[in-house]
């Protein structure tokens, strides 16, 4: 009997699995381990992980450390993957036209037409003017409201105002006649005075009516087709507030721009094809399967796209200690998103959904010094280690561990940077891809869409389900079932959407609804690992032709999701395919694979040299 | 001490207890209240510690809401079914208005704006 290790170090964790081989090659799997890998994948630096996890699996396994044989290292493929985002769309408000945020508590209803005028110079107003009333910082709320009715009394007309403080239903309440009252404008100061405007405020429940629509902004400001064709913007920007401010100044706009995105040239063993970024993703994706293999990718230069895939040169030159131009991207994924951004010119923090792309790329680098990195193995554990067994075969022996697995098996990868697949024939023969676009791409998606600016809680939004806290003792779970709890849940978990962490509630500190959540980490899980999962396959699949694959075994640490795997098998269903994550050595799951496989590939060698000796 | 009518016998509000009649607190708890349009009820009370005072005050109000205001002027905001020594926030007059927005938006069940002081403290339970 000898006592072997499979070590896989993969781009996070490093995993082992521990067995013992029979002189026949008959194998008794004993445990397996993970831990987090030391350094990038491949490097000297790995040693620390590699050390740890053989550790732990020998001590899980209760065996002395003495009795090993032999460790088996995998040929590490040198892949790594890149990510870049740029929103190619930009709202501007010139001249302060508009205001189009929804402050909670707007006071009043209705629609006041009239000059603006400052709080201040209130009392100056001639009666029969018609005015709307700009309250800047520190004017108490009853004070506005005496003002405002001083003013009323004496023959002016103020029919609506805009107010610097959260006051607008404080002072609503205290007039004599009720005004719509739009508040907490943090840059009232930058209000054009003496301009026709408007200020609509909806019923609550509602949202505006008027200043959302072209036609109404032209009756109130009795504007002809044409200025009503420059108006328009702003009509659609405030499109769903509950309350808005429009002011008519003399070139004031709302722009919305397209910033220049580039082109980007996909260069392919046989073709080369150049894609406009603003196409989309759908028309990229397309042109990258025209011009199939990859063979490298550029930018316009002095574009987004070409600062994209500097930026993706420049970590992988980095990470890899190798120069620039010498790194080559070998497959991109592009993916249509949208990004909340703030307004440029806007007065109260209005924010806009601009459209983006997110990029990421894959880098083939130069083989790793795996000699290297197996002799300091040797010195640290004092015991043989051997380097052989290509990743995806590896892999793909691995995965046959799952019950109910057969030739012809197809795994799919899920990792965090890179999705990759494997097909092994009945005839054992292997091909393998490696995808750009993983658990990273989808985590950095999530961010960006809801506008957290918060990776770990974004991380958290895409690992948990999520719930609100309906009370400080019931949280409602997205299916619609309730949580009781015995102590009073945290004050800042109080009405918010909650993700459901290992480490208790994560309260998500954002306006969006429960249902909007779910939404955005769904599409995001769905434009990142069911396009990937399907490209991988067809790349792989003789002929690519789906319904040649019988079984697609999902592996990696992303399988582990909670709906990754069902949105795959989903996508997968009607073509005759058995899909379902792994179970490796029907104990580990969907880890473990390369490890395993190891171990088999040895023992199998051993067989067959017992075999021929005999 | 006039004798106390029971919670029964009010319309729904958060329920006041105040100390020191007149506070500059009860000022900006009131307005609170009134922009988020939640009814409030203020009420004189012996000298007592800002919790105790919000923890009976909860107990009164028929929306299980209550804020208490001690002599120093301290506002604590407390919810009748959280335990006594547990209130929801508290904080110095000059946060008074921002309580009086979140004992309203505890009975609407919106989340509570933050505190002006309170920088968000990492989330632990």
């Amino acid at each position: 009997m000898a006592l072997v290790i499979g070590v896989d170090i993969g781009n996070s964790t490093t995993e082992a699995c521990v067995a013992d081989i029979g002189p026949d090659g008959s194998t008794g799997y004993l445990a397996g381990a993970l831990t987090a890998t030391s350094g990038v994948k491949g490097t000297a630096d790995n040693v620390a992980g590699v050390v740890k996890v053989v550790q732990e699996v020998l001590g899980r396994a209760r065996r002395d450390p003495a009795e090993l044989a032999a460790v088996l290292v995998n040929e590490a493929t040198p892949v790594i993957s890149g990510l870049a985002m740029e929103t190619i769309t930009e709202t501007i408000i010139t001249e302060s036209t508009m205001i189009g945020h929804n402050p909670d508590t707007p006071g009043g209803a209705g629609l006041g037409v009239g000059t603006t005028v400052a709080f201040g110079a209130l009392g100056t107003c001639a009666p029969g003017n018609t005015v709307i009333c700009v309250v800047g910082a520190g004017t108490d709320f009853e004070d506005a409201a005496a003002g405002i009715n001083a003013a009323a009394a004496r023959g002016v007309t103020v029919t609506g105002a805009i107010v610097h403080a959260d006051d607008a239903t404080l002072i609503a309440n205290r007039l004599r006649s009720p005004i719509p009252i739009v508040d907490e404008v943090t840059l009232v100061d930058k209000v054009p005075l003496g301009m026709p405007a408007a200020v609509e405020v909806a019923e609550q429940g509602r949202t505006i009516r008027t200043l959302s629509n072209s036609y109404g902004i032209a009756t109130i400001f009795d504007l002809d087709p044409e200025q009503t064709r420059m108006i328009a913007p702003v009509a659609r920007a405030l499109v769903g507030n509950r309350s808005a401010v429009v002011v008519r100044t003399p070139s004031g706009d709302v722009a919305d721009r397209r910033i220049p995105a580039g082109t980007l040239t996909l260069i392919g063993e046989h073709a080369r094809r150049s894609v406009e970024m603003d196409a989309g993703a759908r028309e990229i994706m397309r042109t990258l399967r025209r011009v199939q293999p990859l063979v490298d990718a550029a930018g316009e230069p002095g574009t987004h796209v070409g600062g994209m895939l500097a930026t993706v040169r420049d970590t992988m030159s980095e990470l890899t200690d190798s120069a620039v131009d010498g790194v080559r991207i070998r497959d991109v994924l592009a993916v249509d998103t949208f990004v909340p951004q703030r307004v440029t010119g806007a007065l109260a923090g209005e924010f806009a959904l601009e459209n983006a792309v997110a990029l990421a790329a894959m880098v083939r680098t130069s083989h790793g010094p795996m000699q290297a990195l197996a002799q300091r193995l040797r010195e640290a554990l004092e015991v043989e280690v051997l380097v052989g067994g290509v990743e995806a075969d590896m892999a793909v022996l691995g995965a046959l561990t799952t019950p109910g697995t057969d030739r012809p098996v197809a795994i799919l990868d899920l990792g965090g940077g890179s999705t990759d697949a494997a097909l092994a024939t009945s005839g054992g023969v292997v091909r393998s891809v490696h995808l750009a676009g993983a658990g990273d791409l989808v985590t950095k998606l999530i961010d960006s869409e809801l506008g957290l600016d918060n990776r770990e809680l974004a991380e958290d939004i895409k690992k948990f389900p999520l719930a609100k806290a309906e009370s400080f003792f019931h949280i409602r779970m997205e299916d619609g079932t309730a949580r009781f709890f015995e102590e009073p849940l945290p004050t800042e978990a109080f009405a918010r959407v909650v993700a459901l962490s290992d480490a208790g509630l994560r309260p998500v500190p954002t306006r969006h609804s429960l249902d909007k959540i779910r939404e955005v980490r769904r599409s995001a899980k769905h434009k990142v690992f069911v396009v990937n999962a399907l490209r991988a396959l067809e790349q792989v699949a003789p002929g690519g032709n789906l319904r040649q694959i019988g079984f697609v075994v999902l592996l990696g640490g992303s399988a582990l999701d909670f709906e990754i795997p069902d949105m795959i098998a989903e996508a997968v269903a009607g073509l005759g395919i058995v899909c379902g994550t792994g179970n490796v050595r029907g104990s580990e799951g969907p880890r473990n694979a390369v490890a395993t496989g190891l171990v088999a590939s040895h023992a199998a060698a051993r067989s067959l040299g017992v075999a021929v000796g005999s | 001490m006039h004798q106390r009518p029971s919670a029964e016998r009010h319309r729904p509000s958060v329920v006041v207890r105040c100390t020191v009649p007149g506070a500059d607190s009860v000022r900006g708890i009131r307005a609170g209240l009134e922009e988020e349009g939640v009814p409030v009820r203020v009420e004189p009370a012996p000298s007592d510690d800002a919790a105790v005072l919000a923890f009976a005050a909860a107990q009164a109000s028929s929306l299980g809401v209550g804020i208490g205001v001690d002599d120093a002027g301290t506002v604590c905001l407390h919810h009748a079914k959280r335990p006594p020594g547990s209130p929801v926030l508290s904080g110095p007059p000059a946060v008074a208005r921002v309580l009086g927005h979140n004992a309203a938006r505890l009975v609407v069940g919106l989340p509570l704006k933050t505190l002006p002081d309170w920088q968000g403290a990492p989330f632990e339970e």
